[in-house]
């Protein structure tokens, strides 16, 4: 037998991710038919989550994928949201290109973000991520012509997007197939970049920065770019959120509305991309059904969180893998088990069928 | 290939590497011992870009390469392994020697795998395989490339003699296979005698004798170092 190459290992590890593939295209598929067997007011709870599960993903995604901590993604979000208020009410942009603007806004950001952060390490870019984060709630508020401060900002925005005209999307039927393969793209996007050489060398700068410098790989520019992106897929949601409530408000900008997308990413699991979105739907779920017991559903989500950090850091996905790696290996044990011994053939019952039963092999044997 | 001029590197008020001076042959193993402290792997951190010298030159090929980043060096030809294992922990082996060869256009990355016998710890991570192997995933990572100039330090460290020199053995037909000229580090002398052409000993970061390896190991300096005083 040839000894294995490189190669060929990396081959083998990549045929096994087609069952994943496979997996999530029908999750895609199931998930749209959600409007069919969820109430309206479900289908919104949904909605929420999901759009939560795409601003999850994003700080996820560069923890996992960076290992570096943002508690500043609430600002691209914001900032994305409020870029499409403002290019539409000044604008008379098609509504694709007022989105794409107001996404662009966010991309911006997190590119001048990240050229100014991403050297920092540690706890301390957390920091500094947080700061700027706040300064940028503070300057929204300060710029009340356009955020209309505390009050939020009501928008209209007009035209046809996907063959719907925009305002059709406050209606979470409609909507739903939007935020749902919006959702789908970003997971399917981030994960198949993780396996990109660019993603894999990101993964590499994570686990031992210095060795990839000494392996003539500049890290700086990769970190930055996968800052941005990140800062790319919360202004999605940013935009997307807006798209369904035409509503926007300081709120978005605040350092808790990423910093719960951050709680929900670390419940689901930072190292699947599924998992920050299960973590949003995990939160929604949880803040739905205890909402009438006033804040005790943050209380609740405070011991899970709790449970998940010292049971199974890796959060549900985590749990998940766990289960499937159990299953995995109980059906190999049952398949390698020795067959039990054939039954010995009576003298006396020559012509008999031989018995394939264990109860009857076990009578056999002690005949 | 390789000149060192008057370097020095000072940790605060101690001095780790005071006025070194050598040249490293091209094609050659050349190393460098000396006892603990003797400011070994900190000259192998001044060549590669780890750290910058307080004073004195680093050439390479006769060019300064002094203030260029470790990046750029490794561009050059300079590659180094670490006296403390260096390895990405989640990557499997083969992601980590693939990655390493697609930075540096590295073709036979196979090659090196066989040479160093990490073929059955491919698919796996180092958290998963022994510290020899992890020793030489390492060691790999810095072949890769086939770089001109390879920095080993202490490659050794933490094996059995007998790891050691079959360790040695590998590493010498390797680099010698792919014309490579090493600056090896080493604690285990009858490894550095073994496959070393010259040697170097520093003693307090300065440098106390320099020679092929029989005149070397006579040196009654390089014994007093070694055993004291009294032995020489």
């Amino acid at each position: 037998m040839s000894a294995p190459t490189v190669a060929d290992t990396l081959r083998r590890a990549r045929r096994g991710a087609r069952w994943e593939v496979a997996g999530w295209v029908v999750l895609a598929l199931v998930g749209l038919g959600a409007p069919y067997v969820l109430t309206l007011y479900q289908l919104q709870l949904a909605q929420q989550a999901a759009i939560m599960g795409i601003l999850a993903l994003s700080i996820g995604w560069l923890l996992r994928q960076t290992g570096q901590l943002s508690f500043g993604h609430a600002a691209f979000y914001g900032i994305a949201g409020y870029g499409t208020a403002y290019v539409a009410e000044h604008a008379s942009l098609p509504i694709g290109l007022t989105l794409l603007a107001g996404i662009g806004c966010g991309v911006v950001a997190a590119l001048v973000v990240g050229l100014v952060t991403i050297r920092v390490p540690g706890i301390a870019f957390a920091m500094l991520t947080l700061a700027i984060g706040m300064l940028v709630w503070v300057a929204g508020g300060q710029l009340h012509s356009i955020t209309r401060g505390a009050d939020g900002l009501n928008v209209s925005l007009e035209g046809s997007l996907l063959g719907k005209d925009v305002v059709m999307y406050g209606n979470p039927v409609d909507a739903w197939p939007l935020v749902w393969g919006l959702l789908m793209a970003s997971v399917a996007a981030l994960w198949a970049l993780s396996r990109t050489t660019w993603g894999r060398r990101l993964a590499s700068i994570r686990d031992n920065e210095e060795r990839v410098r000494f392996s003539g790989y500049a890290t700086y520019w990769p970190r930055v770019v996968a800052f941005t992106v990140s800062g790319l897929v919360a202004s999605l949601a940013g935009t997307v959120n807006l798209v369904t409530t035409s509503f926007i408000s300081l709120e978005t900008l605040y350092w808790s509305t990423g910093g719960l997308a951050l709680i929900v990413a670390v419940i689901g699991g930072v190292r699947s991309v599924l998992g920050p979105p299960v973590g949003a739907a995990l939160f929604i779920v949880l803040q739905n059904y205890l909402s009438g017991s006033g804040a005790h559903y943050q209380a609740v989500l405070g011991v899970v969180l709790i449970i998940v950090v010292l049971v199974a850091p890796g959060g549900l996905a985590e749990i998940a893998a766990r289960a499937r790696t159990a299953a995995v290996v109980r059906v190999r044990h049952r398949a390698t088990e020795p067959a039990p011994p054939a039954p010995a053939r009576d003298p006396l019952d020559a012509g008999a069928a031989p018995s394939t039963d264990t109860a009857g092999a076990r009578r056999a044997a002690a005949r | 290939m390789l000149q060192l001029d008057d370097l020095s590197f000072a940790y605060g008020s101690v001095k780790a590497v005071n006025q070194v001076t050598l040249e490293v042959a091209e094609g050659s193993i050349h190393g460098l011992i000396g006892p603990n402290g003797a400011g070994k792997s900190t000259c192998i951190d001044l060549v590669s870009g780890r750290r910058r010298p307080t004073s004195g030159t680093v050439r390479y090929r006769g060019r300064h390469i002094t203030d260029l980043s470790a990046s750029r060096r490794r561009h050059l030809g300079i590659a180094r392994s670490f006296q403390r294992i260096s390895v990405y922990p989640t990557l499997t082996v083969a992601d980590q020697l693939d990655l390493a060869a697609r930075l540096v256009g590295e073709q036979d990355v196979d090659a090196i795998v066989a040479a160093l016998d990490l073929g059955q710890c491919l698919s796996v991570t180092p958290a998963e395989i022994g510290y020899g192997e992890q020793r030489r995933v390492d060691i790999a990572l810095a072949l890769v490339g086939a770089p001109d100039l390879v920095l080993l330090d202490e490659p050794a460290a933490g094996l059995s003699r007998e790891e050691s020199i079959a360790l040695a053995d590998h590493l010498a037909a390797l680099v010698r296979d792919r014309g490579m000229t090493v600056v090896l580090v080493e604690h285990h002398l009858e490894v550095v005698y073994r496959v070393c052409d010259r040697l170097t000993v520093l003693d307090h970061g300065a440098v106390i004798a320099d020679g092929v390896p029989q005149e070397v190991r006579r040196d009654p300096q390089v014994v007093a170092a070694y055993l004291g005083r009294s032995a020489a």
